[in-house]
């Protein structure tokens, strides 16, 4: 809840009054990035799906002009290049559950998909939404920082940027509104024999994707435990109780909330990594 | 279980009266409500857990464009401000103090949403903070600063054989309810005495149409349409605060989207009211969820108890001692707390009882009824002993049960009306079914039992019916039971034709209008059928007696030689439409037969609460659980519930009912609760606030409908909807016990706890 509004009373999530906003609808991309350059004392902000994006503006975020993505072009796509799944950031967490390439190339990210929230939300929700929203315990960006995805950035000055899923949590929140980017593909490797496992059981306390490729590299994303997804790299070779050790000993203090205590996410990390990497090596390649 | 009456219409599995309606959206609940010229309301709440409101200055927001009326503190002359059951404590909006973060302070009426709210940004007020009491330890501690340094108005009612209350008891204590009964010196003669702390989450309703009231006032009448259980009391309730006469208030409910307890007596309406009344103008108030959740809880509790036994394991004692956490206002606090501290000990034969139940004021949301009434609380911590006592006793958890169940008849307690289940039999149903007995043992897996009451019926709870046929045979079945997405309707539509000897669809329901539909206490304490139900009979009976009175006086024979047959009257091979009959006598301008029902249990100063007990509500549980060691993960393998409709008049209807509550159940015990951090709701929203989910449930989830047939409604038929809730907590931490060794007592049992308690036993 935004503390000013608290302070006034306002102490109910959707209590306060969405502020007025101008609403546009492009259809293009270079539309949907002309459309974020506004004055200096002006805000802007993207919407896909919608969900987290009305979650924060009842939570009290007042953009002056928000830019509807749901009809730009090229958005929501789906495709393979060069060993690597291209998928638009407009597409819904369903379709990613059930387009028939993404379980042909990644059955295991699909089926990971598929536990996502409620059928309502995997309905109307993005996979860019997911990413953008940054909330820590969102399971977009865990996994695709296990599978070592990329995030494609189209921004305002015509250039592209490329964001590894694993470093996105080192870009400060709120950069890539105040310099328009538009999140505009993810692109996820399906070559090199990789293998993912995810596990939510624990959650809100912990998730936890793991995936191993056929050279030997793994890669550890935990989610829910951390203001931001933690991802690690890792060889295969060692002992899977070793590695969880290794990785769950070097982790940053989790967090500690109502939901459970700093220690007893760190142990729990620990717990699922050796597992997931147990069950991968049981897998085989 | 007896031989059943033969039925047509009651007893079959038909669709529910409502199911059209509802599955094509066409219901109309109280959200749907528009009158022309309507306002809408906002509140504002407070910031702060505890604190004394020094200053508050709403005129900014009484100039605002589109605002029709501003209600603060000052706008409560003439009223009598403050509302509640028995301790009359809640105000409409904050008079002197701040009690809990979310409190009331002011509302805005205006000509859109959008408008009060801007328009309660431009309210400014001032506080004092106080010392937060943010839960029952703090309440209690010595010292602690009083969420009411006054005593408020409220009355304790009369109790009958060994029960007792208090107001006010101790500070931050609002009322103490006490039984007891039998030898004093019990204890005494026992082989073993166990002593067992428990904690108990705290749900809330999450009820999917959230409070909502539409008022208006016209002509010195106040009409309101609202979500709302219990519409008669509530008249009561508002005639008091408005000092208003009952007949000049009309209260409609339509259709209500779920309450499980929480829509029950004031929530938004005095404040539609008065803002209608300040405005000039119809107001619709509608909370948001959230702020749900910042109108009413179920109870958390703490409770100790002590249980004297015998070697062999013959119960000999029990005494304990409840601590509610009742937030901020009383509400139902004090009715809760008679039926926890009543049913603490369970129902198995004890020489002695003496239990204690406190609701304790907190600065929190402030706790009232809720599924289950003090039972589900009384439960856990009751059926949770009985299994850590067998284990100590190294004795079968069953068979402790069994040896020392209440039989079929047996008094609950002295001057208590009898068991109406034969409650082994129960337990011996969802036992089989799971496979308890000769299981054969899987590390980290593991079975519990459970056995959860309460009563069906309230107390000393009155209903009325009345019905009436047209001369076409259209019946209209006129009573106050609100269809809350319980299947009433459909039950009491169903008893009106069985004794009728009509079609269910012949029966029309109208909508409940305190103006025209005669009394009931309240659409809670699963009491529909068991005392509605009754009234609707004896009003079916009344006025099918005045149809066949009609017509044997117009074939001028003896009523004995008449039935009724869908509107026609058959004497031997004769068959006459009553139609012709009526308007040969009436004209052609027709007549409407009406008959009456009434029902009520009688006082008795013998039942220690004033009248016996309508009927008793038992849910009987088995779970069996895989625990993973390392996470505390609890998987529940299996859950199976039973419940026992005596006679089911709608079986859909009853599964419907046991499973919903047994699923609600669920998310208590695993994972479903209000988390405070110090004074502050951390997930009360529906992102953050975890309710089951269909995943969430057991891949062998059975419910075992029971119709034993020994109750007080309509054709041997019982009260459900409540009971298969209270099993579930205490059968889950039985199995978790019984599969890996360690005993978790506080819920909901996160895997956090569990781990916790695995460490505990791995580190002696």
């Amino acid at each position: 809840m935004d503390h000013d509004l608290m302070e006034a009373g306002w102490v109910s999530r959707g209590h306060g009054s969405i502020a007025t906003f101008e609403l546009i609808r492009p259809t293009r991309v270079v539309d949907a990035l002309a459309a974020h350059r506004v004055a200096e004392d002006s805000s802007a902000a993207y919407m896909a799906g919608g969900i987290d994006q009305i979650n924060r503006m009842q939570d009290g975020a007042a953009p002056d002009r928000v830019i509807d993505l749901s009809r730009v072009q090229g958005l929501t796509g789906i495709s393979e290049k060069f060993g690597a799944l291209n998928i638009g950031a407009g597409v819904t967490h369903h379709r990613i559950e059930t387009d028939p390439m993404i379980a042909s190339l990644a059955p295991d990210l699909a089926a990971a998909w598929a536990t996502f929230g409620n059928i309502r939300v995997r309905m109307a929700g993005t996979i860019g939404g997911n990413i953008m929203a940054r909330h820590p315990n969102y399971d977009g960006p865990v996994l695709l920082a296990a599978c070592g995805a990329r995030y494609v950035f189209e921004k305002p000055d015509g250039m592209t940027s490329l964001i590894d899923a694993d470093s996105w949590p080192d870009v400060p929140p709120g950069a890539d509104a105040a310099s328009g980017a538009l999140l505009t593909r993810i692109v996820i490797p399906t070559g090199g024999d990789r293998r993912l496992v995810f596990d939510r059981s624990l959650k809100p306390v912990i998730s936890v994707a793991v995936a191993v490729d056929g050279n030997g590299g793994g890669r550890a994303a935990m989610g829910c435990a951390f203001a931001e997804p933690v991802c690690v790299a890792f060889d295969v070779g060692a002992n899977a109780g070793e590695i969880a050790a290794e990785i769950a000993g070097a982790l940053p203090v989790p967090i500690r909330d109502v939901f459970a205590g700093s220690d007893y996410r760190r142990r729990m990390a620990r717990v699922l990594l050796e597992r997931q990497i147990t069950l991968l090596a049981e897998m085989g390649p | 279980m007896t031989d059943m009456p033969d039925l047509r219409v009651a007893g079959v599995q038909a669709p529910r009266k409502d199911a059209r309606e509802k599955v094509t959206g066409a219901a109309r609940y109280t959200v749907d409500v528009d009158l022309p010229g309507m306002l809408h309301a906002k509140l504002l709440r407070s910031p702060v857990a505890h604190a004394r409101l020094t200053r508050i200055d709403a005129r900014a927001a009484r100039d605002l464009p589109g605002v029709h009326a501003v209600l603060t503190r000052d706008d409560l002359g003439g009223l009598q401000p403050t509302y509640g059951y028995f301790i009359k404590d809640q105000p409409i909006v904050a008079m002197d103090k701040l009690r809990y973060v979310g409190d009331p302070i002011a509302a805005v009426a205006a000509q859109d949403e959008v408008t009060a709210v801007r328009a309660l940004e431009l309210i400014t007020f001032e506080y004092e903070e106080l010392d937060p009491v943010p839960d029952v330890a703090s309440a209690l501690r010595v010292g602690a600063v009083e969420l009411f340094e006054d005593a408020p108005m409220g009355i304790v009612p009369a109790y009958g054989r060994g029960a007792s209350a208090e107001l006010r008891p101790r500070p931050n204590v609002c009322y103490r309810f006490a039984y007891e009964t039998g030898e004093d010196d019990a204890f005494d003669h026992c082989d073993h005495v166990f002593e067992d702390d428990f904690v108990f989450g705290r749900q809330q309703h999450f009820h999917l149409e959230p409070f909502v009231t539409v008022a208006r006032e016209e002509n010195g009448q106040i009409e309101i349409w609202t979500s709302s259980q219990n519409p008669f009391p509530l008249r009561k309730e508002l005639s008091r605060v408005f000092q208003h006469p009952e007949n000049r208030i009309r209260v409609h409910v339509p259709y209500v989207g779920a309450g499980y307890g929480a829509k029950n007596n004031c929530k938004t309406e005095p404040i539609a009211i008065l803002l209608a009344r300040l405005s000039g103008r119809p107001v619709r108030f509608c909370m948001t969820n959230e702020e749900n959740f910042l109108t009413q809880t179920q109870h958390a509790a703490k409770i100790r108890i002590k249980t004297g036994v015998m070697a062999d394991g013959t119960f000999v004692a029990r005494a304990g001692e409840i601590l509610l956490d009742s937030g901020a206002y009383a509400d139902a606090s004090p009715l809760v707390a008679e039926k926890a501290g009543y049913r603490l000990h369970s129902l198995y034969k004890w020489r002695h009882v003496k239990t204690v139940c406190d609701c304790v004021m907190t600065n929190t949301s402030p706790a009232g009824p809720f599924r289950g009434f003090g039972g589900t609380q009384a439960s856990w911590a009751s059926e949770s002993q009985i299994d850590m006592i067998a284990r100590r006793l190294n004795i079968d958890p069953y068979d402790l049960r069994l040896k020392n169940l209440l039989a079929l008849g047996d008094p609950y307690v002295p001057g208590e009306s009898g068991m109406d289940s034969d409650i082994g039999e129960g337990l011996r149903l969802v036992a089989d079914r799971i496979g308890y007995h000769g299981r054969i043992r899987t590390p980290g897996r593991g079975m519990g039992l459970s056995i959860g009451f309460k009563d069906s019926g309230g107390v000393n709870k009155p209903a009325s019916a009345r019905i009436k046929i047209s001369t076409t045979g259209a019946i209209y079945l006129q009573c106050g039971s609100i269809e809350i997405g319980q299947g009433i309707t459909t039950a009491l539509s169903a008893i009106t034709a069985e004794i009728l000897n009509a079609p269910a669809e012949r029966v029309h329901y109208p909508d409940v209008d305190t103006d025209h539909t005669p009394f009931d206490q309240g659409t809670n304490a699963s009491s529909g059928i068991v005392v509605m139900g009754q009234a609707v009979a004896r009003a079916a009976n009344e006025v099918k007696a005045r149809v066949l009175e009609f017509a044997a006086g117009q074939l001028d024979c003896d009523v004995s030689e008449l039935t009724l047959d869908d509107w026609n009257i058959r004497r031997g091979n004769e068959s006459h439409p009553l139609n012709l009959m009526i308007m040969r006598t009436y004209g052609g301008t027709g007549f409407e037969f009406t008959g009456e029902g009434y029902h009520k249990a009688e006082m008795d100063h013998e039942a220690p609460l004033e009248t016996r007990c309508v009927a008793w509500e038992y849910g009987w549980g088995a779970a069996e659980v895989e625990v993973d060691e390392q996470t505390g993960l609890i998987k529940v393998l299996q859950l199976v519930v039973s419940g026992d409709a005596g006679r089911a008049i709608n079986p859909a209807v009853c599964r419907g009912q046991d499973e919903g509550s047994a699923v609600m159940g669920l998310g208590g015990a695993l994972f479903e609760t209000m988390l405070y951090d110090g004074v502050t709701l951390a997930n009360g929203n529906a992102l953050t606030y975890r309710v089951p989910l269909a995943t969430d449930l057991p891949e062998n989830f059975v419910s075992i409908l029971q119709e034993q047939g020994h109750g007080p409604g309509p054709f041997g038929s019982k009260g459900v909807g409540e009971g298969c809730m209270l099993p579930v907590a205490s059968a889950i931490a039985n199995a978790v016990e019984d599969a890996i060794g360690v005993r978790v007592t506080e819920m909901p049992l996160t895997p956090e706890r569990v781990l916790a308690a695995i460490d505990a036993r791995n580190s002696t």
